[in-house]
């Protein structure tokens, strides 16, 4: 008993190569031992689907790809799964980006998808590249599409690609689906939204959902996906499972390893202390 | 809106506090006495760049990810007071930044503030560095930067993102005294974990205040937590009395409800 | 209102013209006395600041509306001068580094080696993909874009989610090192934490998936408890903090623009 009660007061102190070493076997087992379970959809998510099915017809949605490589494990499924309804709903698409890497990881899923839904560049979506600039950039852009970018992300003249002669300023567009790990939302709050009314919707990691809420709260935000777990909400909703659904098993084996981890050092602690109080000191 | 609605209390309202930031500076500058709380983070810094002296290794200062802003012009400023400190010891402060502006201002900041502590021999302008505008190149090259140098302090003033639990983490494991602030409301969790201490919220902007004691920050402190108490007694008022409100839409609009 | 001129010569000898006047009153500042320089700062950073706000609080198209467009332009400018910094300041550092064969010489040579070649496969991707390679066929890529794939997604996209997960550790060992219930509320915020740590996963709402879905039961699903308390109890702190932030982030601004802020401006002097 003694040396049960001795073995938990331990617990308190692990090494933090130990919790390394168990979030990582965590992580990995469902590579190992595959278990699914059914993911659902919760509110925001929907309504970021909603947002998606009342484009009007006629208007583009604007891919926002403001994030980069580093956040890419998060955003990029939420992508895929909005490129993927897009291409299935025939809504034709423009991708920018205020980041150098967000357009051009998006150019790749938009090819793969592209080829499974006979999607064609050009015609039916169109990648604007990097917009430098900030929010400045941002509410130009926003006043004159060809203005602020007359060619796409390959130097081409917006007058080759079709599908540019019906987007000339913001209220050609029906809906910017903003992907970001950062907290830029503001600028398209302020300029798309203020000034030009169009929904928005977002994608955004779990580190920063937390600070969207208010958006979704106030009506500025149409719809809210947050981390994987939003992608893999928005998956089950397409009843589809792909990368958003698969990564989540091994998301809730590392919340549960965490969870027992910080449950030892708590009942470390305590023993420790009744252990004091026992003592008399 | 493209410009102010003037019709709502939006253009109204952002005039109203700044008339009253305006009057805190005014009343501090004709002599009113004003009283600013302990910040027990900002009276640590002294503590931690004595102990990096003590130890004969380098601070480290890290003014956030965000470029040219509000928030990273007072990482500067704290920046300043901190390489004064470090002057009267002849320490070195390691300033990694991820905006070659802000890599300009710090440059000059520290240098004077070397220069007003009495040791301008001690400042190394190849101590403060562009690592990457990059968010996790720039993680890593600070994390990089920590290990390499055994930095005994580390300072965390500014916006950041993701990576503020890297770069807190990686301190801690090194066992260097760790104080942070920030505005950035999502990173205040992994800082107040990972740092000895923390400075939060709008307690950020008051550093400057703190540190220097000037009347005209200090009145715009006071001006600024009189702007807080007046939204919060604004928000109150049109909580209560909304269902008379629902009587009149001119005002209904003007509130933009 | 600035529409750019068709005519290259010109744009060139705008160009030139716009080089020699900056030189001329950088060469002027750097000669002038302290005081002078400060005043500079000082009207220049009035000026600036008061444009925006100005534009802004002006009803309607006005004066200075027509001036958006070409300050942003402005901007985008000023951008692309700070990269040519950075990259100069990366190889003064890393070159002295290198040429003095410091100890920590070889992490500079590596930065080297990714710099030039990252640098020299992107432009030749971008410009010229079949230079000094077999020219691609129908269904293959050029050499240099398949070279710019191996660089971007084969090696930077791995190394940068890489580092992002660390965060998967570093924020388990630091909960396990916070996270210890010693008062009431941080045993609250223990249990919320849980319950939204376990509604973000699909075990979670698997666990509570057998409450229906009506009525007050509802709100035992883990999934329904976690909104409830992000957008009920979160939500409001958190806008709380950002109304705070941001009347002291005017109170900032307020002083940087109006040079109180002396400390980074031009110095305490």
């Amino acid at each position: 008993m003694e040396q049960l009660r001795q073995w938990l007061i331990g617990f308190q102190a692990i090494d933090r190569r130990i919790i390394y070493l168990c979030v990582a076997i965590a992580i990995a087992l469902p590579f190992i031992v595959a278990v699914r379970l059914p993911v659902i959809p919760t509110l925001p998510v929907q309504k970021f689907y909603e947002a998606v099915e009342k484009v009007p017809k006629g208007k583009v949605v604007l891919i926002a790809a403001d994030f980069d490589t580093g956040t890419e494990g998060e955003n990029g499924p939420q992508v895929q799964a909005v490129l993927e309804h897009l291409m299935r709903s025939r809504t034709p698409f423009v991708i920018l980006g205020t980041t150098i890497q967000g357009p051009e990881l998006v150019q790749s899923y938009a090819e793969r998808l592209a080829r499974r839904y006979g999607y064609r560049y050009g015609r039916d979506f169109v990648n604007l590249g990097y917009l430098p600039g900030g929010q400045l950039a941002l509410e130009r852009f926003c006043r004159s599409v060809w203005q602020t970018k007359p060619t796409d992300y390959k130097q081409r003249p917006l007058t080759d690609l079709p599908l540019m002669r019906k987007v000339r300023t913001a209220r050609d567009i029906g809906l910017v689906a903003e992907f970001t790990g950062s907290g830029v939302l503001p600028w398209y709050v302020q300029t798309f939204w203020a000034q030009f009314k169009v929904p928005l919707a977002q994608g955004c990691t779990g580190i920063i959902g937390p600070e969207q809420f208010p958006y979704l709260d106030t009506g500025q935000l149409s719809g809210l996906m947050v981390g994987l777990k939003g992608a893999a909400e928005y998956e089950a909703l397409l009843k589809v499972q792909r990368e958003g659904y698969r990564r989540m098993m091994p998301q809730s084996l590392g919340h549960i390893a965490a969870l027992l981890l910080i449950l030892l050092g708590n009942l470390g602690m305590w023993m420790a202390r009744r252990q004091i109080r026992r003592a008399g000191i | 809106m493209e410009h102010a609605n003037w019709s709502t209390i939006y253009p109204w309202l952002v005039w109203f506090l700044t008339a009253l930031i305006g009057l805190g500076i005014l009343l501090a500058s004709l002599g009113m006495p004003l009283h600013i709380r302990r910040l027990p983070a900002i009276d640590a810094i002294e503590e931690a760049v004595g102990r990096a002296t003590e130890m004969g290794r380098p601070m480290l200062f890290v003014p956030g990810l965000a470029g040219v802003d509000v928030p990273t012009f007072q990482a500067i400023a704290i920046a300043g007071h901190i390489a004064r400190l470090a002057a009267r010891y002849r320490s070195r402060i390691l300033l990694p930044v991820t905006d070659t502006v802000i890599l300009t201002m710090a440059e000059q900041v520290l240098r004077e503030a070397y220069a007003e502590g009495g040791a301008p021999e001690a400042f190394h302008p190849e101590d403060i560095r562009y690592l990457s505008g990059e968010q996790f190149a720039f993680a890593s090259g600070v994390v990089g930067l920590m290990n390499r140098e055994r930095v005994a302090a580390n300072f965390f003033f500014g916006n950041f993102a993701a990576e503020s639990l890297i770069l807190a983490e990686t301190g801690q494991a090194l066992g260097a005294i760790q104080i942070a602030g920030t505005p950035s409301t999502l990173q205040i969790p992994f800082f107040i974990a990972a740092c000895d201490f923390t400075v939060i919220g709008e307690e950020y902007y008051a550093v400057t205040a703190y540190l220097t004691r000037e009347p005209i920050l200090l009145g715009s402190v006071w001006g600024q937590d009189i702007c807080r108490i007046s939204l919060a007694a604004l928000i109150l008022a049109v909580t209560l009395s909304h269902k008379l409100l629902q009587k009149s839409p001119t005002v209904l609009k003007f509130l933009g409800l | 209102m600035l529409t750019p001129l068709q005519d290259a010569t010109v744009n060139l000898a705008l160009v030139a013209g716009a080089i020699v006047v900056s030189l001329m009153v950088l060469v002027v500042l750097h000669a002038s006395p302290p005081y002078i320089r400060r005043w500079v700062i000082v009207v220049v950073t009035f000026l600036a600041g008061l444009y925006v706000p100005l534009e802004f609080f002006i009803p309607r198209h006005n004066f200075l509306t027509v001036w958006r467009d070409p300050i942003g332009d402005l901007v985008r400018v000023l951008a692309g001068f700070t990269i040519g910094l950075g990259i100069l300041n990366l190889l003064i550092v890393h070159g002295r580094h290198l040429l003095q064969r410091t100890t920590n010489f070889p992490f500079s040579l590596a930065f080297f080696v990714g710099f030039l070649s990252m640098t020299v496969v992107e432009f030749l991707h971008r410009y010229k993909p079949d230079l000094w390679a077999k020219k691609a066929g129908a269904d293959q890529l050029p050499f240099w874009t398949a070279a710019h794939k191996v660089l971007f997604e084969g090696m930077l996209l791995p190394l940068t989610s890489t580092v992002f997960s660390l965060l998967a550790f570093f924020i388990v060992s630091a909960a396990y090192r916070a996270f210890r219930i010693r008062t009431l509320e941080a045993g609250l915020l223990m249990a919320a934490a849980i319950v939204v740590m376990l509604a973000n996963v699909p075990v979670g709402t698997w666990l509570t998936s057998w409450l229906p879905t009506e009525g007050w039961l509802k709100w035992l699903r883990f999934e329904n408890a976690a909104l409830w308390l992000t957008t009920q109890i979160n939500t409001p702190t958190m806008r709380s903090i950002l109304f705070g932030a941001a009347v002291g982030g005017l109170g900032a601004a307020l002083r940087i623009w109006l040079s109180l802020e002396r400390s980074f401006a031009a110095g305490s002097q």
